[in-house]
């Protein structure tokens, strides 16, 4: 059976878009474009965040004290934008869940790679 | 930098999530003009990929908490002005409500102040059970003598409180004119026990139940105070005469209190030591006399069980110490439900077939709205399409349909509960006055009422809003707006749920229609039922000459001057005197019997009900007397004493005999 063409597009994991958002925030605060367009870029094209999820996402970890979102006038665009940055909570957050889904992907690693007849 | 805390953040105005979104979309266009588009294009282009702002922004706004409360509020708003702008349809709908709704609401109350809550301001009442007598071979119940009930009450240990309360009519003398009165013989620990305090003056103390006559004491009821005294404070230690006999008034119960008898107002009590003054024998020290209708306050935790077995012990111990008058007596204790003495007994089953036929007119009612509903979706089409094209979910269309239903239901529910509370009283207007009373049947509002009337409202909501709400939500954009296009609406028989409501609607109707007339019917037949004797052309009155201060001797004379006067009245054909009328509310007498020839078995004790009857009585209703013979004058004080018996009696004592000829016996009398 052909695998459909998942090489193309690959759907974001339940539950990662958060740590994603985290991770982009690290380098620095942006704003939503900009983390859409970070997440895009490091991963040539393969993930691409939607909209529809970005902003309640970024919203939900405002409210949840995780980030912080202030409007304030930065580098190359010459007006206010509300761009977001880690809170202390933030970045303790994404240290877990960094470590967590390291294990994640070594565990399933193993899986996937254990040798058939063993 | 960060925050060292978590602290409550304020949700961002709604101006500034649409800002911050409407600045993504611009600088997404930005990105893709300098990638060469047209600025027109790659703001489409920008807009495309974004989707639903609306949807992205109630979505953001959502991310801060819950929003349930904003929505039901915006909801409600809508529904409201969507309902105000087609009053005809809300007035309709609402009313249909109320009457159903209203209807079960009514049922309710009646059923919680009839059946679960009978005595109003009576205290604890889930604990009070009944206590019956109960006769070894005979299917029935029966009161229970006084000397029984005392030792009873003194034999167990499972009980709070013991007390009496036997429904008895009073005429009340003085001033210009009699008036009959219903009262209770009680015990002396009565108020207290049910916990009421009068309002004015004392209770009954100990002991003054306990002495033949010895307590003429009288509390009387608030009604009576005012409609009789004018509520006037003085009227304690003032003097009532009842059926002539003078007694002190001690005491005014609390408004609202009406005894502990259901279908009654009572308006006074005595003790049990003046049941002569109200009775033809007194009956305190006779063991075989029954007529004690006694409650008890289960001890709270103590089952209904372990009450009754306790019970039981003492019941065996008095029929081995009093044969003579307990043989084969057994005695039951009842919860208050059901409760053998009062009229409640007779509106159960009627109450649960009205609230079978309650139950099934709201369904119709609901089926009613659910068409007009559907009908409403119809016609408002075009406008639930524009707000599904504007971004609006299908739950969310959903939620505001059910909201409207909400609104609808809990108008009903308020003026259905409204009706119910207006007609609280009516259920006693419908039976006719008994012994010169009216009858009083309260509707309770207790809370459990309100809260399952709610409850009801919420489900006929579910019935009747729901299914037209899915199916309007259910609506397939492109295929509906292809309909809608030339102004077509969409004609009913492409509904098929419309249909289906139909039918149920008139399968029901029908059903209700056929049991409405089954039980018109019924009570019918009931009316037109050949109860034994000939009731019609038969009128009948009644005189208390005990209460009117004769003496046997002169009783007697102004009987037979009675008898002689009425026979020489024209159009009367025959006349005669009885204790008891049938079907009246004063009982036949009841007493243990010895039948010659007859071997009752060791626990057996064999009872009758009987009646004092003038000759003519049997000819005046019409009964056939089937062997033997009619009292005739001949049978007098001086003369060998007779009796009449029924075939049923007969039939159980000498059922391979002729009676006549037999001889039985009234024992202990």
């Amino acid at each position: 059976m052909p695998l459909p063409r998942a090489a193309e597009k690959v759907e974001l994991l339940q539950g990662t878009l958060d740590m994603l958002i985290l991770k982009t925030l690290i380098f620095g605060p942006t704003h939503g474009r900009g983390i859409a367009n970070h997440i895009r870029q490091t991963t040539d094209d393969l993930l691409s965040v939607e909209h529809g999820s970005l902003y309640p996402a970024l919203h939900r970890l405002e409210h949840a004290g995780l980030i912080a979102g202030t409007w304030e006038v930065r580098g190359d665009v010459a007006r206010e934008l509300k761009y977001y940055r880690l809170t202390a909570a933030g970045r303790k957050r994404l240290h877990r869940e960094q470590s967590k889904w390291n294990q994640l992907v070594a565990a399933i690693g193993r899986v996937m790679q254990a040798n058939e007849g063993r | 930098m960060g925050w060292p805390f978590h602290r409550p953040r304020p949700r961002p105005s709604d101006a500034a999530i649409a800002r911050e979104l409407r600045d993504h979309l611009e600088l997404e266009a930005a990105e893709l003009s300098a990638a060469g588009l047209s600025p027109r294009d790659a703001e489409r282009q920008a807009r495309q990929r974004f989707g639903n702002v609306t949807v992205v922004h109630e979505d953001v706004r959502e991310s801060w908490g819950s929003l349930w409360f904003e929505r039901l509020r915006q909801d409600l708003g809508f529904g409201w002005r969507v309902l105000w702008r087609a009053p005809v349809f809300t007035c309709i709908a609402v009313l249909c409500l109320a009457l159903g709704i209203g209807a079960n609401a009514a049922v309710l109350s009646w059923t919680e102040g009839i059946v679960h809550h009978p005595f109003p301001m009576v205290r604890d009442q889930a604990r009070l059970v009944a206590i019956a007598g109960t006769a070894k071979g005979a299917s029935g119940l029966d009161e229970m003598s006084w000397p029984d009930f005392t030792d009873l009450a003194r034999g167990t240990s499972a009980f709070d409180a013991f007390f009496v309360s036997k429904i008895t009519g009073g005429t009340l003398t003085g001033g210009d004119r009699a008036q009959r009165l219903v009262g209770q013989l009680v015990t002396a620990n009565y108020f207290d026990a049910i916990g009421v305090r009068p309002t004015l003056g004392r209770a009954f103390l100990p002991g003054e139940d306990v002495g033949r006559g010895a307590h003429p004491v009288t509390v009387i009821s608030y009604r009576l105070w005012q409609d009789h005294y004018g509520g006037s404070r003085s009227i304690i230690g003032t003097t009532i005469h009842f059926n002539g006999i003078p007694h002190t008034i001690i005491g005014v119960t609390p408004e609202g209190f009406l005894g502990t008898f259901v279908g009654y107002a009572m308006q006074f009590w005595v003790p049990a030591s003046q049941q002569a003054v109200f009775d033809a024998t007194y009956k305190l020290d006779d063991r075989a006399a029954r007529w004690v209708e006694g409650f008890a306050r289960l001890k709270p935790g103590v089952s209904l069980a372990a009450a009754q077995a306790q019970i039981n012990g003492v019941a065996s111990t008095l029929e081995a110490e009093f044969p003579n008058a307990d043989r084969g007596r057994g005695v039951r204790i009842f919860p208050i439900e059901d409760n053998p003495f009062d009229n409640a007994k007779v509106l159960k089953p009627m109450l649960r077939v009205a609230g079978i036929v309650a139950a099934l007119i709201l369904v119709i009612v609901c089926a009613n709205i659910a068409n007009l509903l559907l009908v409403r979706a119809l016609a408002r089409r075009s406008e639930l399409l524009v707000r599904r094209a504007l971004g609006a979910s299908g739950p969310r269309l959903t939620r505001q349909l059910v909201t409207e239903g909400l609104i609808l239901a809990l108008a009903g529910t308020t003026l259905g509960v409204v009706l119910a509370f207006l007609s609280r009283n009516m259920l006693g207007s419908f039976f006719a006055p008994r012994g010169g009373a009216t009858l009083v049947f309260g509707a309770d509002f207790h809370w459990r009422v309100l809260a399952t009337t709610v409850a009801i409202g919420l489900v006929s909501t579910l019935l009747f809003a729901l299914a037209p709400a899915l199916h309007a939500a259910r609506v397939d954009l492109a295929t509906a707006m292809r309909a809608i296009a030339p102004g077509a609406i969409a004609s009913a028989n492409r509904l098929p749920m419309r249909a289906a409501l139909v039918i149920v609607q008139l399968c029901l109707s029908v059903l209700l229609l056929v049991a409405t007339g089954l039980v018109v019917v019924s009570l019918e037949r009931l009316l037109a039922t050949n109860p034994g004797f000939a009731a019609a052309n038969i009128t009948t009155t009644g005189i208390d000459l005990v209460a009117a201060g004769y003496d046997t001797a002169r009783a007697h004379r102004f009987h037979d001057e009675l008898l002689a006067r009425s026979r020489t009245l024209g159009g009367v054909s025959s006349v005669a005197l009885a204790r008891s009328l049938p079907f009246s509310t004063r009982p036949y007498d009841n007493g243990p019997i010895m039948v010659d020839g007859y071997r009752s078995a060791k626990d057996e004790q064999p009872t009758a009900d009987y009646n004092a009857v003038t000759p003519g009585y049997f000819k005046t209703f019409g009964v056939p007397v089937l062997a033997g013979r009619e009292f005739s004058t001949a049978d007098a004080d001086t003369s060998e004493p007779v009796a009449i018996v029924t075939r049923a009696l007969a039939a159980r004592y000498w059922p391979s005999a002729s009676p006549i000829g037999r001889r039985l016996r009234l024992r202990e009398r």
